[in-house]
Parts: C-alpha cells; sequence; structure tokens
C-alpha cells in the first residue's frame, strides 16, 4: 500500500502538478483544493505526510500547522515544509520534531522521490 | 572656610601682582634681582653669611613649582649671578666650586620643583586651541586666557587680562555659586550659563573649574558646538537607522522576490521532467523532445541563479550559521573533483598531505571549493591544468587552486568578487553557469570562516587564488 501524502498548497497549478508527480514516484496523493479542506482531510483520512506550503493566504502554514496541533490525531502527523521561502531554523523550530524536513521550491520529481523515499525508509505505512 | 566662598565683586589686587604670578619666568627674574638686593644689603649689613641666600632660592622653587626645571634653570642662574655679583665686589671665590654649586643647585631645584604638588593642570596653556581661561584666586581678575578664549568673547587675549570676571559673567548668582564651590577647594564640572562678549554678545557655555593655589583654572565648553555635536550624532544615528532599514527592507525584497520568482518554476519544472521522461505517452516527437529539454535546462538555469541571489543576500545578512569541524582537506578536494567529473576536463595535480586538518564549516567549504575549481577549469582551455596545494605555517593554513587558463587583467582583479561581474560580460548570455555569483558567494563563506581569500594572476599564463585560514583548535579558537 503506498504512502497517503498531504499536499497543502494554495497554489493549483502546483497542486494538479503535485497530482501526477506523487502518483508517478509512487505515492498516493491526497490533493484538497482549499486549507480548511486540508485540516478536515488531515482529520478524517490520517495521511502518512503532510507537504506544507508556508506563505500561503488565507491561512499560512503555521496557522495550520498551529490548527494541526491542536488536537491529539492530527498532532503526530509528520509535516515537511514545502516552500518557495528561505526559512530560518528558528522559524519552526517551536514546532519541534512534527517538523521534519524543508523541501524548498522548485524540487524536480526525481528529488522529491529521493527525499520522500529517505523519509520512509524503515517506516510502515500505518493501516 | 566659609570666607573663602565669598566671591569679592572688587578688591584692591593690582594687575602687577596678578602678571607677576601669572609670569612664572618674568617672576623668577624679579624674585633673582629682589634675592641679590636683599642680600646685599644684608651683607652690607653683615648679616648674611655666604651659601645662605639658597633658602630664598628653594621658596622660590616652591612658590613657582608649577614651572618645574624653567624654574630651577631660572633660579641656578640667579646663584651663578649672585656669585659673580659677589666675585666682582671682591669677594674671593673658586670658578669650578661655582659650577659646581651651579649644577648642584640646578639639579636640587629641579628635585625641589618635581617633588612639589602642583597646582592643577590649566587646560589653557595645555591646548591653546581650547577656550580656557586662569582666574586669580582674590581678586577674581582674569590672569591668562586662550586665543579660543578671546575670540568666543571678540575680543584678545591681552584686553581679556586684568578684567574683571563679573565682566563676563553678568548673572551674580552663577558667579557666586562658581567661585563659591571653587573657593572650597571643590572642582566645578559642567557647570552651565551665560557668558557676556565685550560686544554684549551671550555665549551659552558649560564652565568647569579647578581650584589652584593661587589661580583657578577653568575651561570653557560652547554649548552651541555642543548642540551642533548633538545635532550632528542625531543625523548621524538616523542615517544609521535608515541604513539598517534600508537593508533590512532590501533583505526582504531578496527573500520575497526570491519566493516569487521560484513558485511559479515549480509546476513548470514538474511537468517538463513529466513531459521529456515519459515523451510516448505525452506522444512528444524528438524535435519537441529536444526543445522541452532547452526549456527544462534554462528552468534549471532560473533555478540555480535564485538560489544564488538568496544565498548571497543571505550571506550578506549575517543569517547564515557557521559550525565548525575538523575537515581533511585533500578528501574534501577529491569529492568536489569527483562531484563535477573535473579530472576528465583538467589534470588535477593534489599536492595536500593526507593528514592535512582544517576547522571549518565542511558545507562552506566544499562551495568555496567548488567555485574556485570550476572557475579553474571554465576559464580555461585545453591542455587544462589545476594544482591544489597547502601550506602551513605556525599562525596560518593556505589553500592554493592554481590554474594555466586566460587570466584576469590586474585592473579586473578586485572586482571579480563583486557579484554579477564577469571578465568577460558577453559570455553571461552565452554559458550559463558563469553567471559571475560563484566567486563572491566563496569569498563570503570564507569570510564566514574566518578566513581571507585573495587572488594573482597574469594574462595568460593563468591565476592563483589562496585561502588564508587562521590556524584554530576543535573548539574553534
Amino acid at each position: 500500500m503506498a504512502y497517503k501524502v498531504l499536499v497543502v498548497d494554495d497554489d493549483l497549478a502546483t497542486l494538479e502538478m503535485m497530482d501526477l508527480i506523487l502518483q508517478r514516484i509512487g505515492y498516493e496523493p491526497l490533493i484538497p483544493e482549499t486549507i480548511p479542506k486540508a485540516l478536515e482531510m488531515a482529520r478524517n483520512i490520517g495521511p502518512d505526510l503532510i507537504l506544507l506550503d508556508v506563505q500561503m493566504a488565507p491561512v499560512n502554514g503555521w496557522g495550520f500547522l498551529d490548527a494541526l496541533s491542536e488536537k491529539k490525531p492530527t498532532a503526530n502527523i509528520p509535516v515537511m515544509l514545502f516552500t518557495a521561502r528561505y526559512l530560518l531554523p528558528e522559524e519552526y523550530a517551536r514546532y519541534g520534531s512534527s517538523v521534519v524536513g524543508v523541501l524548498e521550491k522548485p524540487v524536480a520529481p526525481l528529488e522529491l522521490k529521493e527525499v520522500l523515499d529517505r523519509f520512509f525508509a524503515g517506516r510502515q505505512p500505518e493501516d | 572656610m566659609a570666607e573663602r566662598g565669598f566671591c569679592p565683586e572688587h578688591t584692591s589686587f593690582s594687575l602687577w601682582g596678578s602678571r607677576l604670578y601669572r609670569i612664572g619666568i618674568n617672576g623668577a627674574f624679579v624674585g633673582i634681582i629682589a634675592i641679590i638686593l636683599i642680600y646685599s644689603i644684608l651683607f652690607a649689613a653683615g648679616i648674611a653669611f655666604s651659601h645662605l641666600y639658597y633658602i630664598p632660592l628653594v621658596v622660590i622653587a616652591i612658590w613657582y613649582s608649577n614651572r618645574s626645571v624653567w624654574t630651577a634653570a631660572a633660579l641656578s642662574l640667579a646663584y651663578a649671578m649672585v656669585t659673580l655679583y659677589l666675585a666682582f665686589g671682591g669677594y674671593v671665590l673658586d670658578p669650578v666650586m661655582i659650577f659646581l654649586f651651579t649644577l648642584l643647585y640646578l639639579w636640587g631645584m629641579t628635585a625641589v620643583t618635581l617633588f612639589q604638588p602642583r597646582n592643577p593642570p590649566y587646560p589653557a596653556r595645555n591646548d591653546e586651541k581650547n577656550p580656557a581661561f586662569t582666574l586669580d584666586r582674590t581678586s577674581l581678575l582674569i590672569t591668562n586666557a586662550t586665543p579660543a578664549f578671546a575670540a568666543l568673547l571678540d575680543s584678545t587675549r591681552d584686553a581679556l587680562h586684568g578684567i574683571d570676571f563679573s565682566k563676563i559673567l553678568a548673572r551674580g548668582e552663577d558667579r557666586q555659586a562658581f567661585c563659591g564651590m571653587l573657593g572650597r577647594g571643590v572642582d566645578v564640572a559642567n557647570f552651565e550659563t551665560v557668558l557676556t562678549g565685550t560686544t554684549g554678545n551671550a555665549v551659552p557655555v558649560l564652565l568647569s573649574g579647578r581650584p589652584g593655589q593661587m589661580e583657578y583654572a577653568c575651561s570653557v565648553l560652547v554649548l552651541a558646538s555642543l548642540t551642533s555635536y548633538r545635532a550632528a550624532r542625531i543625523c548621524e544615528e538616523e542615517a544609521n537607522r535608515r541604513i539598517a532599514v534600508e537593508e533590512a527592507w532590501r533583505q526582504d525584497f531578496v527573500t520575497t522576490a526570491a519566493h516569487e520568482l521560484r513558485t511559479p518554476l515549480q509546476p513548470v519544472l514538474g511537468y517538463l521532467h513529466l513531459l521529456i521522461e515519459d515523451r510516448e505517452r505525452y506522444g512528444i516527437n524528438d524535435e519537441a523532445g529536444r526543445i522541452l529539454k532547452i526549456c527544462l535546462d534554462n528552468v534549471h538555469r532560473e533555478r540555480v541563479i535564485v538560489n544564488r541571489m538568496l544565498e548571497l543576500s543571505l550571506l550578506d545578512s549575517g543569517k547564515v550559521a557557521c559550525t565548525l569541524e575538523r575537515v581533511y582537506l585533500r578528501d574534501l578536494v577529491c569529492e568536489v573533483l569527483a562531484h563535477h567529473g573535473i579530472e576528465s576536463l583538467a589534470e588535477a595535480r593534489i599536492d595536500i598531505p593526507d593528514e592535512s586538518c582544517i576547522m571549518v564549516n565542511r558545507e562552506h567549504f566544499f562551495l568555496v571549493l567548488e567555485s574556485l575549481l570550476l572557475n579553474a577549469v571554465r576559464y580555461n582551455e585545453p591542455p587544462r591544468v589545476v594544482e591544489i596545494a597547502y601550506l602551513e605555517d605556525d599562525e596560518h593554513q593556505s589553500v592554493i587552486v592554481r590554474d594555466n587558463g586566460i587570466g584576469i587583467e590586474p585592473e579586473k582583479l578586485q572586482a571579480i568578487f563583486k557579484p554579477f561581474y564577469l571578465t568577460d560580460e558577453e559570455d553571461l548570455s552565452r554559458d550559463y553557469d558563469r553567471m559571475g555569483l560563484g566567486l563572491p558567494i566563496a569569498e563570503r563563506y570564507v569570510h564566514l570562516n574566518g578566513g581571507t581569500i585573495t587572488v594573482e594572476s597574469e594574462i595568460g599564463q593563468g591565476s592563483t587564488f589562496t585561502v588564508l585560514l587562521r590556524k584554530r583548535r576543535e573548539d574553534g579558537v
């Protein structure tokens, strides 16, 4: 069973592309159109990993992370920041271990596959 | 003493006396003449004994202690003159003894004048450029003034001599407070008041004074100049604040611009990869595939440029952290050479002992070596030779990258570390790797790791880049 990867981004072109790419590199994409839907999906489906854009409107990535960490089931979902913005480590330090890495856009499909494979190496999908 | 705090409006003190106190050297000569007269009278009366006249001489030395060596010289001269006078008067003297005694007096009185507690230093005399003056302690007449002080009151030094302090400090209560403190032997610092010039102009000042044996030494800080100094300081601080704001804005601009430029690249990069890697599925023929490949290369090019601009901006803003570690230089060089396949393009001569270690940030130094080695290959023609050497002395370690390339013109040597500078600007549009940011970024990384980078070059002969690092222990010291 493929790992479920939730992509949270406000750029529709990126979302559409990520849908295709994730399937191609062997993951199950979860592509919500809006941020509230993304939160709902995170709660209901429980993805294995969230790729989260930081600079979004109306709620930015930090707002989404705060909402995610409010309740236990979603608080434990690992999040990989997926952003075109340069981030200083201290900016996401307060989220501790829930932020498992930073992917700087633009990411080539092979680079994305490499990063995701490395992350999931040794992990079992949550059934 | 309470009465010393009182500031008399006027006394019968004569200007003569004031000048006598003021000009030590003149006073000494007057003293000498007086001594000769007194001694002659006492000698004629049969009271004085030879060599006893040193007593008044020593008294004068103490009196004019602040004149130090000058007083000693004058008094020794006085001794010689008195002795000669006696010789003319028929007194039998040994010239050798006179010389020896004169020397003895010179040393003795120099010692007296040097070890006698002195009057406080006179700022007016230490630095004639500062506004300062001296006041007679009893009469409160001005006994000396610097040209700067005279100019402040639209007057001259001579005109100010002997003038009553009340003429220039008209406010009675201020004068009484200032002189009162000095009279009680208290140093006064920055007493804010207004002086009156000879033309009646008001000069706001901060008066400082030190009580001395005979005089008060006073210095003046003009408030107008203080105000302009403060205004200049405020302007400077304001300018610094503005620069900081502009720098923060520039940094913010670069970060935002990088975000805005990189975001649209994500779908382009993703789709181009999809199309090129799965041409059959999307029905792409060879020609279209070739064109798409060019597009992909250019997207990569833009990605690298934007990333490097951002990197440069972050380095300039000091936001890049630098953690040092022990790095085996030879291994790192080999890693860079292998990463870019440099050895297939050039003959690499490595002259680095296996055990050579440097204390740097490995990732940063990888980028530095990468930049230098790629430059050595790019600005070169076959047969390319790149030498990488290591030198060290007690304090420093040097990593040297030398090539046999086209070289850099002397006037362009320093400019190569400026962003977007290329020795041949036309190449900018042709060769995307030459984007002119590699060396500036390398230089900043070297600085961040506590080193410097220098370059020497000769046209047609090649260039030598030297990274000089200060030797550090593992704790970074």
